[in-house]
């Protein structure tokens, strides 16, 4: 009896201590998370003269300076590239995910020669990175001029093998039954895939776009390689190219945490909202199913 | 079977399919096959962009593989690889291991979107961060430790920033994607162990490890061929314009080309990386494969 309870009060002790030690971890690596982008957002609402003797406490007061001063940079450079991030991934993410999910449908539910040739042609080169055409891609765009547009922005890239392997997956396993009712009904092959697949499907095209927009959200080396025009670029690589005056290597910070507190915090926001759905998006090509 | 469907039904069949292909098919074609292609032969060309490309067989290959850049780039690429790989993996496992424990299932809605939170961060916007976070005089390090140490621009330090951003950046990721693989593994399993006296340490060895090998291999599959894509991080963090030659990643071989008007060099430097990429995919599914 003795020895039993002594046991269990040990394992009680160690349990308390594992307890703790998990709250532990866990605090310091919601700080460790946190903290570069309290850093980010104080920073934001100092000057620059405030940021070099205090870049880690609070800031002496919660003047929009900054925000006012990257309106007004370079007349208006800011929101016109943020727009274009807005318009070039808007634009991306639907063309990129209609032609996807139009394909991964064909290769789900119809029977046709060469289907399974093409589909594993197609898996091949999903290893072959965008990277490797940047060099022939930018030789094609300048010779047809179409280097400097939204066009070579928006196509470059746009066939997304991932999602349209993915919408395979995923519309392979909407029952036949349900296609085969409509079709008695005499729907045609569009209106069956604009009206039963596409709402069955929902959930894929919703963690699918999310993926596929913030890849594009991301992109710096493309539009950096292809565009020069300053109007044109996304906000991405404005961001590293902020400047006092005309001196290129003279970083006004305050300005540079402004604008990284734009471009974050929005997003921010949104993936609290939508948590679930980001979060589903992530393991959607992860987990064996 | 396939007479079956030669009638006048199956040959309406045989189209439909194919205009739903048309589309992804005309953009796949253009956008990234004949390009590849195209990068292919002019990879055994010279070319300066204009005027006529001049034939040299493999020597833009040799060249690449003769030349200390390549390597040095390479071997780079490799540094941020492994010195955020094992971080990323071993903080983002134990973690999903802690978060599903009891003690801190009741959290997870807490925990789990705030480790997620840096992932959400742009790229370069983080990289931009960590240039404040590591900087030298108005760098926040140097400032609570009252130091100046010249982490962004003493090529002794000068990598390790780049690591520490692509692990804070990948946490969250892997996070919740071990948390999707511990998920799946049933709670039959796990309480069967229990049952059988296991500790809670022989359970994550002898269970949750080998369980969870589809998962770890299917991420550092990614993660590897993920690693050799790399730009942003190192070019953004460590310089205004391209990162120094000793800290550059790979695709700078590829870039420097390009605004170098080397354009057949650069296509080598683009089907040397298919071929890396390649490489890493036969060995890792080799040295997992094993029973599946």
């Amino acid at each position: 009896m003795k020895t039993k309870l002594s046991r269990s009060g040990y394992r009680n002790k160690t349990r308390l201590f594992y307890n703790i030690f998990c709250h532990g971890v866990m605090l310091l690596m919601a700080f460790i998370s946190l903290f570069p982008i309290y850093i980010m957002v104080m920073g934001s609402f100092k000057s620059s003269s405030e940021l070099l003797l205090n870049s880690v406490g609070l800031p002496e007061s919660f003047d929009p300076i900054n925000y006012v001063k990257l309106w007004n940079y370079n007349s208006g450079t800011i929101l016109r590239t943020y727009l274009n991030s807005l318009f070039v991934g808007g634009v991306y993410t639907v063309i990129a995910i209609v032609f996807a999910s139009m394909a991964g449908y064909a290769f789900a539910k119809y029977k046709f020669r060469g289907k399974e040739v093409l589909f594993v042609m197609f898996l091949l080169t999903m290893m072959v990175p965008q990277e490797l055409n940047l060099t022939p891609l930018y030789l094609i765009y300048s010779k047809l001029g179409l280097l400097n547009t939204y066009t070579v922005q928006i196509i470059t890239g746009i066939a997304n093998v991932f999602a349209m392997f993915m919408f395979r997956k995923n519309m392979e396993t909407i029952p036949d039954s349900l296609i085969e009712s409509a079709k008695i009904e005499g729907a045609g092959h569009f209106k069956i895939f604009t009206k039963i697949i596409v709402p069955v499907s929902k959930p894929v095209f919703g963690a699918l776009a999310i993926l596929v927009y913030l890849s594009k959200w991301n992109e710096f080396l493309l539009p950096k390689m292809f565009i020069s025009k300053t109007e044109l670029l996304p906000i991405m690589v404005i961001l590293p190219t902020l400047s006092v005056g005309d001196n290129l290597y003279a970083v006004p910070w305050e300005l540079v945490l402004t604008g990284c507190t734009l471009v974050i915090i929005p997003l921010v926001i949104i993936f609290l909202m939508f948590q679930d759905k980001f979060l589903a998006s992530v393991t959607i090509g992860a987990v064996k199913g | 079977m396939k007479k079956v469907k030669s009638g006048k039904n199956g040959k309406k069949a045989q189209t439909a399919p194919w205009l739903f292909l048309l589309p992804f098919i005309l953009v796949y074609v253009g956008t990234f096959l004949y390009p590849a292609f195209f990068s292919l032969y002019l990879s055994f060309f010279k070319y300066k962009g204009y005027g006529e490309a001049k034939f040299v067989g493999i020597n833009n290959y040799k060249s690449l593989l003769t030349y200390r850049t390549m390597w040095v780039c390479l071997g780079n690429t490799l540094f941020y690889f492994i010195t955020s790989y094992i971080p990323t993996m071993l903080i983002s496992f134990l973690l999903a291991v802690m978060v599903r424990s009891k003690t801190l299932k009741r959290f997870q809605r807490i925990y789990k979107p705030v480790i997620f939170l840096p992932q959400i961060c742009a790229v370069v916007a983080a990289s931009l961060l960590f240039q404040i976070i590591f900087g030298g005089k108005v760098g926040v390090i140097n400032q609570v430790l009252g130091t100046e140490i010249p982490f962004l621009t003493d090529l002794r330090y000068m990598k390790w920033p780049v690591s520490a951003l692509i692990t804070w950046r990948g946490i969250g990721w892997y996070f919740v994607i071990f948390l999707a693989g511990l998920t799946s593994i049933s709670e039959e399993v796990e309480e069967a162990a229990m049952v059988d006296g296991a500790t809670p340490f022989q359970k994550l060895v002898k269970i949750i490890i080998p369980l969870m090998k589809p998962t770890f291999m299917l991420t550092s599959v990614t993660y590897a061929i993920g690693s050799l894509k790399l730009y942003t991080e190192p070019n953004v963090l460590l310089s205004r314009e391209e990162a120094p030659l000793q800290v550059a990643p790979y695709i700078n071989i590829v870039t420097t080309n390009v605004n170098g008007g080397n354009f057949g060099m650069a296509a080598a430097a683009g089907w040397l990386l298919v071929l890396l990429i390649l490489g890493c995919t036969l060995l890792q599914m080799k040295a997992f494969g094993g029973e599946d």
